[in-house]
């Protein structure tokens, strides 16, 4: 049905005429925003120039724009009317957000924060609804039964939010904001928006659509850039935008307010290293490294001297910490999973079991073990010396107690949060080889058992290399997710965290700390470059392996 | 085949053996979680043991005339009796003497004199071990004698005939207790910390956030799966790379975002820049991808909408991929630290998270950790519901992921 109308074709003079109707209004629109870009570029707009510079840019590119875009509907193009559906959407969108900002929605909803308080409990209605609709799966063979369950359950749920919004005043806020429209910036944004939106619609109509020629394929391009429309601008907004922001800070002095164009300065900071030997090993190594350089480290009579001493440091923990956890959460899950996966009862209590502390959320863990760690009172220490307790029952075995301090001494301190991190990626780890080994189909394990190969001899030549993409996986993800630790050196020592002498400062928690403790936001956003480039290079390495691998 | 009792034997024994493993890796991971659990609920004077233990015990009493004591187990005459402590004795000191020290002597500290004065105390060599010497008076002699050890008296009396009273050292007395939950904990740390306002607040960001980011990656997913458009197939390669793009890069830069739209300190910024991902949106691709197009192509012959189809035939039949990602999204929100900590900063305690909240307690709280595990359980417990309900999601959401 739809096809049929599309291949009607509009009378000649009617098409031209809508052509050049959207074709004036691309050109008003082009004058317009042409003229706001120049008004932008003359105003004065406190401290922050680079914003307004990149606004003006985006502005005389939409007009710039709008003017290819009159251009080609003149000419009846129907990449013209595309442009132009794209431009008015964004103004309309762009319109409609200001408007919601105006009338203080995004900040409004601290209030909504304030108005839930006290009424939290009614989601309980929604639990319930939940619940009363998922029992009803139970009677899959009774199909009328289920609906009812799962309809009782839908007007259950559907209820206790209502009433949770009407009781949070969602009417009287309705009303606020009609009322806020009384002002007159809101009234033009309102005024902005439908006048896009009205140009959006009449250039999307069927009739135009055939005006400039468009067929199906418009059509479901459009629907397709209509759908993606919502992600993509927050994807640009929250995401690239960001990024691009990101890499400029990295080349500006910005305390998070004012920032100036450094050059690379930051990088060359961040990466200042010297190699000098001394003449003699009582000599201090101040004397041999370059003015502002630190001794990072020495080997034999070489002094290594960095700059910036504690990036290394913390680059190094960083390393040490993703290295050790890596190993700790992976090789005791392949064992865990091989085991879970044999057919016997009870694997799926163990599984949900493992796979607690990965729900339980880094900072809540965190203050659990820092708990457990406590030399005297904690329960590690206790326990290890209950473990060695049974151990000395041997003949000839004397273990004394022990009193590590954990978290407390520069030794223990890392591997204290390494311990507590590769407990916690354990389950999660497991999970993954199992799903891998269930991959792995049967009758290839009952063949080699035909053949006579013991259980280790198919662990090495069946598991290990058809569950080769699954360790891929589980490395790589371990790798990311390590190397940006942050949280629990942050909990788990006192502030600002990293202590102590630094045993645990990691490159994240560095950046934290110069970022939002010193506020020398330029150079932690080139922190953040180098790692996100150190974490880019450690993900290519293993591509590569992986791929290497996969050949033999 | 046949099996021989000798392979039964064996594979009794692997099974034992796996069963062994498992349950010590399992006690090794809930072991945490239970003393989280069991700290939260313990009196204040309970908590700072050595050696440390785990249930929640409080010492228990027995009243006598109206007032309550403690019931210890103390060894009579009569074998070892349940008595009240009526009082708390002064410490006594008991010494030996230093010609003969099996020949011991208890007295009040105050009773014995050091031997050359307070300040330059003589010692002497007993058993290998440098004592200092002290002097007391026992039947009208001097005698030399060193410290031995040091006890607490206590006066205890029978519950059941409080007349009969006697003294012990504390020491040799084990306190009754019994097993007592201090529920209370939980009101107590709602009113120390702003942990109710938090909850609340993490609901509702965790709640919004699951709910834009279905909806945005439903939508995204669709286009990328079934609508032709220029530029869609390098679009979608931009977004798995994103995938790929650590968030600590992104920290700063949004942050300053947020500084410049005005968000900081406000709910909004740990709601709305969290709606829209790129990891959702390719799952829902991959599963859209799956369904078969004959469905969609009768509902558009019938004239029907795209939003339509979507509503009507994808987002049903994709019940489990959306509920997966929901909880993922779910864990991810109610877990997120990072961003909180650093866009809610200047002290707002109305708009803090739980993760904020914790963080704060822990710190403020140091001296009672039946508190801060109060809270700890509080943060814990609502993942682990969710958990709970729709573990069949978790388990397969991780396995898609990994498949992948």
């Amino acid at each position: 049905m739809a096809t049929t109308t599309a291949q009607r074709p509009v009378p000649a003079e009617r098409a031209t005429l809508i052509a050049r109707l959207g074709a004036a209004w691309q050109g008003l629109l082009a004058a317009g925003l042409a003229l706001a870009a120049w008004g932008m570029s003359q105003a004065t707009w406190a401290q922050r120039d680079g914003l307004r510079l990149v606004a003006v840019a985006l502005i005389g590119l939409g007009a710039l724009s709008s003017l290819l875009a009159a251009g080609l509907m003149l000419r009846r193009n129907r990449r013209g009317r595309l442009l132009g559906l794209a431009l008015n959407y964004v103004l309309a969108i762009g319109c409609l957000l200001s408007l919601l900002g105006t009338l203080g929605v995004y900040t409004g909803l601290d209030e909504v924060a304030n108005r839930f308080y006290p009424r939290a409990w009614l989601l309980i209605g929604v639990l319930a609804g939940f619940l009363i609709a998922s029992s009803g799966d139970r009677f899959a063979d009774a199909p009328r039964v289920q609906a009812a369950y799962h309809r009782t359950g839908r007007w259950v749920m559907i209820g206790s939010v209502v009433v949770l919004a009407l009781s949070m005043g969602a009417l009287q806020g309705l009303v606020t904001l009609l009322l806020g429209l009384r002002q007159p910036v809101a009234l033009a944004l309102l005024a902005g928006a439908s006048l896009f939106g009205a140009a959006f619609w009449l250039l999307w109509r069927p009739q135009t659509a055939r005006a400039f020629g468009a067929g199906e394929r418009d059509a479901v391009a459009i629907s397709g850039y209509l759908f993606i429309a919502p992600n993509l601008l927050g994807f640009l907004l929250f995401f690239a935008g960001p990024l691009l922001f990101s890499l400029y800070l990295s080349f500006t002095n910005s305390d998070g307010f004012r920032a100036e164009f450094v050059g690379p300065r930051n990088y060359a900071t961040i990466f200042s290293l010297e190699v000098v030997r001394l003449e003699s090993s009582s000599q201090r190594a101040s004397e041999v490294l370059s003015p502002g350089f630190v001794e990072l480290n020495r080997i034999g009579n070489l002094v290594i001297g960095a700059r910036d001493r504690l990036f290394w440091i913390a680059l190094w923990n960083t390393v040490v910490y993703c290295f050790w956890v890596t190993i700790l959460s992976v090789v005791p899950a392949l064992l865990i999973a091989t085991i879970l996966n044999s057919k016997i009862p009870g694997m799926t209590f163990f599984r949900a079991i493992y796979f607690i502390p990965s729900i339980a959320g880094v900072v809540g863990v965190a203050v659990i073990w820092k708990w457990l760690y406590n030399s005297n009172i904690g329960f590690l220490n206790y326990g290890i010396n209950q473990v060695l307790g049974v151990i000395n029952l041997l003949p000839g075995v004397e273990l004394g107690p022990v009193n590590i301090p954990w978290l407390a001494s520069q030794q223990t301190a890392l591997a204290s949060i390494i311990i507590m991190a590769a407990w916690q990626l354990l389950g999660f780890n497991t999970i993954l080889f199992l799903a891998g080994l269930q991959g792995i189909p049967n009758d290839v394990y009952e063949a080699a058992t035909i053949d006579g190969a013991g259980a280790w001899q198919r662990f090495r030549s069946i598991t290990l290399p058809l569950l080769g993409p699954t360790t891929f996986f589980v490395v790589t993800t371990t790798l990311i997710t390590t190397l940006q630790v942050f949280s629990e050196p942050f909990v788990m020592t006192p502030p600002p965290g990293g202590g102590p002498n630094n045993a645990t400062l990691t490159s994240v928690l560095y950046l934290y700390q110069r970022g939002f403790n010193r506020f020398e936001q330029g150079y932690a956003a080139a922190v953040a470059w180098v790692l996100f480039l150190f974490i880019f290079a450690v993900t290519i390495v293993q591509f590569r392996m992986q791929r290497r691998y996969g050949e033999m | 085949m046949r099996r021989s009792p000798g392979y039964r034997l064996q594979k009794l024994l692997i099974n034992a053996g796996a069963y062994l493993v498992l349950a010590v890796f399992g006690f090794l991971i809930i072991f945490p979680f239970l003393f989280m659990f069991f700290t939260a609920l313990k009196l204040p004077t309970d908590v700072f043991r050595s050696p440390p233990r785990l249930l929640p015990m409080s010492p228990q009493t027995v009243t006598i005339d109206g007032q309550e004591f403690p019931l210890y187990l103390v060894e009579t005459e009569a074998g070892v009796e349940r008595l009240a402590r009526v009082a708390r004795g002064a410490p006594v000191v008991i010494f030996a003497s230093v010609e003969d020290p099996s020949q011991t002597f208890e007295r009040a500290p105050r009773e014995a004199r050091p031997v050359g004065g307070f300040t330059n105390q003589q010692t002497a060599l007993i058993d290998g071990q440098e004592r200092k010497l002290w002097e007391i008076e026992e039947a009208g002699r001097t005698i030399r004698v060193f410290e031995l050890s040091r006890a607490n008296l206590g006066r205890f009396a029978d519950p059941a005939n409080p007349e009969r009273t006697l003294d012990r050292s504390l020491n040799d007395a084990r306190p009754l207790e019994r097993l007592d939950p201090q529920i209370a904990n939980y009101q107590r740390v709602l009113e120390l910390q702003n942990i109710d306002r938090s909850l609340t607040n993490t609901m509702l960001v965790t709640i919004l956030v699951v709910l834009g980011q279905v909806t945005t990656s439903v939508l995204g997913g669709y286009a990328f799966a079934r609508l032709a458009f220029p530029g869609r197939d390098s679009l979608f390669l931009v977004y798995l790379g994103t995938i790929m793009i650590p968030f600590v890069v992104l920290i700063i830069p949004m942050y300053q975002l947020m500084v410049i739209i005005g968000w900081v300190d406000r709910i909004s910024s740990l709601i709305l820049p969290w709606i829209f991902t790129a990891y959702g949106t390719f799952l829902m691709r991959q599963f859209f991808l799956s369904i078969p197009k004959d469905l969609e192509e009768a509902a558009l012959m019938d004239g029907a909408s795209r939003l339509r189809i979507l509503w009507q035939v994808f987002v049903p039949l994709a019940g489990p991929a959306i509920a997966t990602q929901a909880t993922f999204t779910f864990l991810y929100a109610w877990n997120s630290f990072v961003w909180p900590l650093v866009v809610i900063n200047t002290g707002n305690f109305n708009n803090q998270v739980l993760t904020l909240s914790l963080m704060v307690l822990q710190g403020r709280a140091a001296d009672s950790p039946n508190l801060v595990m109060a809270g700890t359980t509080i943060a814990v417990a609502v993942p682990l519901l969710i958990f709970v309900l729709a573990q069949r999601y978790f388990v397969e959401g991780i396995a898609t992921t990994g498949i992948k």
